[in-house]
């Protein structure tokens, strides 16, 4: 019985070895680190841009980096609304901003951690707790949704990749199916007087560009990737058959927060654009398009289809 | 040897009364009541923080035993140097807010607050960004020519035709600050990103990223540049008095004025390449030493080591601790400190002035 028992922990522990199985991977900054195949405790030390997509892949986060949310406490940015999950005791962790608790991530012995070039927590005091992986979100190095590829190789959730991505191309081809993909298409949003507009602007954009709508030469003309703050007087050039605006849902603003904003940044502002005065300005909360996230681009998608098949179009007809 | 007590002082002289010396009880008893607090603040550090260690595991990992890998980190690798790194940087943005206020005579002159850290701050980021080759060994020597540029410029441009004044001193630092870190924050901005990220995780005011090698290349220094300015603090004394006063007592004037300068550069110079500028230090500490024991300039010194090694020390102990996960930078608690400080002594300078 003693044999069998010792014979049983013995095959336990090469379970376990077999598990921490690693293999070769260059990050951004050109470091080889020899990562575990099929990590599961992961540190994610960027909540937006890291921890929503890994949780979306289904990889076992176990600890994020964070940001007090609009009541002050720490949370998960856009997480709750997408994935389901924020910081939860036992469950996903704490760490902190930037830079995050070396020392609580420590406590939480985690087997990969993987960080951006924006935390500010010495890879050199990352890689003496667990094989650290560094990545780029901000020089451009590949677009926002190449970084799903990435993280789904590093985690092996490549199966779960490939879903989301069939998921979305379907939603893709209904939006094609219902609204007329001719029309020109705006998106931005008032803030601190100014216009604040992006090619393209989260997912809003990428949905409407995928799809095939085309932006007004303001925002067409901007490089890939790139945002500008607008001055008042542009508003004019900002309009198209449909301009969506975005309000911050997680501050608790409402769409009347979005017009309060461009009342204050132009007075009289719907008298500027044609689409306002008829009725064809959509308000909708940033949040859920503004996380890299493949559930975003689903609920996003799915309130363009409605938006768009609602409007009244026949003054164009 | 002889030890005669004499109205709050205490005088020990040699047997053949060669040599004697003079030493106030209380400035003493303020020196010994710091260090006390710093072994204090010391062991604070080594067993207050987010990995929850017992007391006999610190004990036993102290004593260089292995409980485990994650513990040995904790104590060794972070705990210890960053204790250790703040107490340094402390001590030495202390001594050289002391010794450039003695010799620009300029109680508002902090190295952070006209530029000096700035400036050295601006040569590291530029030798990280363009030179990345480069040896972080050199970035102290990089950070003093920065640095002592800087210091120059400001009391070039500050000296009008009626002498220096101590709030045209102030506000051209303050001027020619802002305009170094936009420099700096350009060079931040087209940067490569892998070199920015480098230079960023320095310029954070990195405490937080303290390794022995700090600790190593930041007592060497301060071993060096803090013995010549106690050896030069005679003349500090003698300064004081003002200028005619120090030359009739014999002090060689512009010898000292240059030593002094360099001497508070190089301090600022050297703490900054480490750990990014943190500021407020260098004001604070001086007038806090000043209000605990009025002293010769020798132990004043001491005393304005000691407090801006227990101020910077105890700030990022709060700053890393009190709030934890979220990490507070001991630059920011030192700023909430230094400001109401800065506001009261620039308001009795302005007084003073007209």
């Amino acid at each position: 019985m003693i044999k069998f028992l010792f014979a049983g922990v013995l095959l336990l522990a090469a379970g376990s070895v077999v598990a921490q199985e690693t293999q070769s991977f260059t990050d951004d900054l050109g470091r080889q680190v020899a990562v575990p195949v099929a990590p599961q405790r992961i540190a994610a030390l960027h909540d937006i841009e890291l921890t929503v997509p890994l949780l979306e892949l289904g990889a076992p986060v176990i600890a994020s980096h964070a940001r007090p949310g609009a009541d002050g406490a720490q949370t998960i940015r856009s997480s709750l609304l997408l994935t389901g999950q924020d910081l939860a005791p036992g469950q996903i962790a704490d760490l902190g901003n930037n830079p995050i608790d070396i020392e609580a991530l420590a406590a939480l012995e985690p087997d990969l951690i993987i960080t951006t070039v924006w935390q500010k927590a010495p890879v050199e005091q990352l890689e003496l707790i667990a094989p650290t992986i560094v990545i780029d979100t901000q020089s451009g190095v590949r677009d926002d949704y190449a970084l799903y590829d990435l993280l789904a190789g590093i985690t092996g959730t490549g199966d779960r990749l490939a879903t989301l991505k069939a998921r979305y191309q379907a939603q893709i081809e209904q939006l094609r199916r219902v609204a007329d993909v001719n029309r020109t298409v705006s998106t931005f949003h008032a803030q601190n007087g100014k216009l604040s507009v992006w090619n393209p602007y989260g997912a809003f954009g990428k949905i409407l560009l995928d799809a095939g709508f085309s932006f007004p030469p303001v925002i067409a003309d901007m490089a890939a990737g790139t945002s500008e703050q607008l001055s008042a007087e542009v508003l004019p050039e900002l309009d198209a058959d449909v301009i969506f605006v975005s309000y911050r849902g997680d501050e608790g603003q409402t769409p009347a927060d979005a017009h309060a904003e461009l009342e204050t940044t132009l007075p009289g502002y719907c008298a500027q654009l044609v689409a306002c005065q008829q009725g064809r300005m959509v308000l909708l909360p940033r949040e859920e398009g503004w996380a890299t996230s493949y559930t975003g681009l689903t609920m996003v998608a799915y309130a363009i289809t409605t938006a768009l098949g609602s409007l009244d179009f026949r003054s164009f007809n | 040897m002889s030890m005669v007590s004499e109205k709050g002082h205490i005088i020990l002289r040699t047997s053949r009364q060669g040599l004697a010396l003079r030493l106030p009880v209380w400035g003493m008893a303020a020196s010994a009541l710091l260090v006390c607090g710093l072994v204090l603040l010391f062991a604070a550090s080594m067993v207050i923080g987010s990995y929850d260690i017992d007391l006999p595991t610190l004990l036993a990992t102290l004593s260089g035993e292995t409980v485990s890998k994650s513990i040995d980190n904790v104590v060794w690798q972070f705990r210890m140097p960053r204790a250790l790194v703040a107490m340094l940087v402390g001590a030495m943005m202390a001594c050289s807010g002391a010794a450039l206020q003695n010799v620009t005579g300029n109680s508002l002159a902090d190295p952070s607050l006209v530029g000096i850290s700035q400036g050295a701050a601006l040569t590291v980021v530029s030798a990280i960004v363009v030179f990345p080759g480069l040896s972080p060994d050199v970035r102290p020597l990089l950070a003093f020519v920065g640095a002592l540029c800087v210091a120059s410029l400001v009391q070039a441009l500050s000296a009008g035709q009626r002498g220096p004044s101590p709030v045209r001193f102030i506000l051209i630092g303050i001027g020619l600050s802002a305009f170094i870190s936009s420099l700096t924050s350009a060079m931040l901005t087209y940067g490569n990103i892998d070199r920015v990220m480098s230079a960023l995780a320095w310029l954070a005011g990195g405490v937080n990223a303290a390794t022995w090698r700090d600790v190593f290349i930041l007592s060497s220094w301060s071993i060096v540049l803090l013995a010549v300015l106690l050896l030069l603090s005679r003349s500090m004394a003698a300064l004081r008095m003002g200028e005619a006063t120090a030359i009739g007592l014999g002090a060689e004037v512009r010898l000292v004025r240059l030593g002094l300068v360099a001497i508070g550069v190089g301090l600022a110079a050297v703490s900054t390449a480490i750990v990014g500028p943190i500021g407020f230090v260098g004001l604070v500490a001086p007038h806090a030493a000043r209000r605990l024991a009025h002293t010769g300039p020798a132990l004043h010194l001491v005393l304005t080591a000691l407090c801006g090694a227990f101020l910077v020390a105890a700030a990022d102990l709060i700053g890393r601790a009190a709030f934890a996960p979220i990490q507070l930078p001991a630059g920011l608690l030192t700023a909430l400190l230094g400001v109401p400080i800065f506001i009261a002594l620039l308001r009795r300078s302005a007084r003073a002035q007209y």
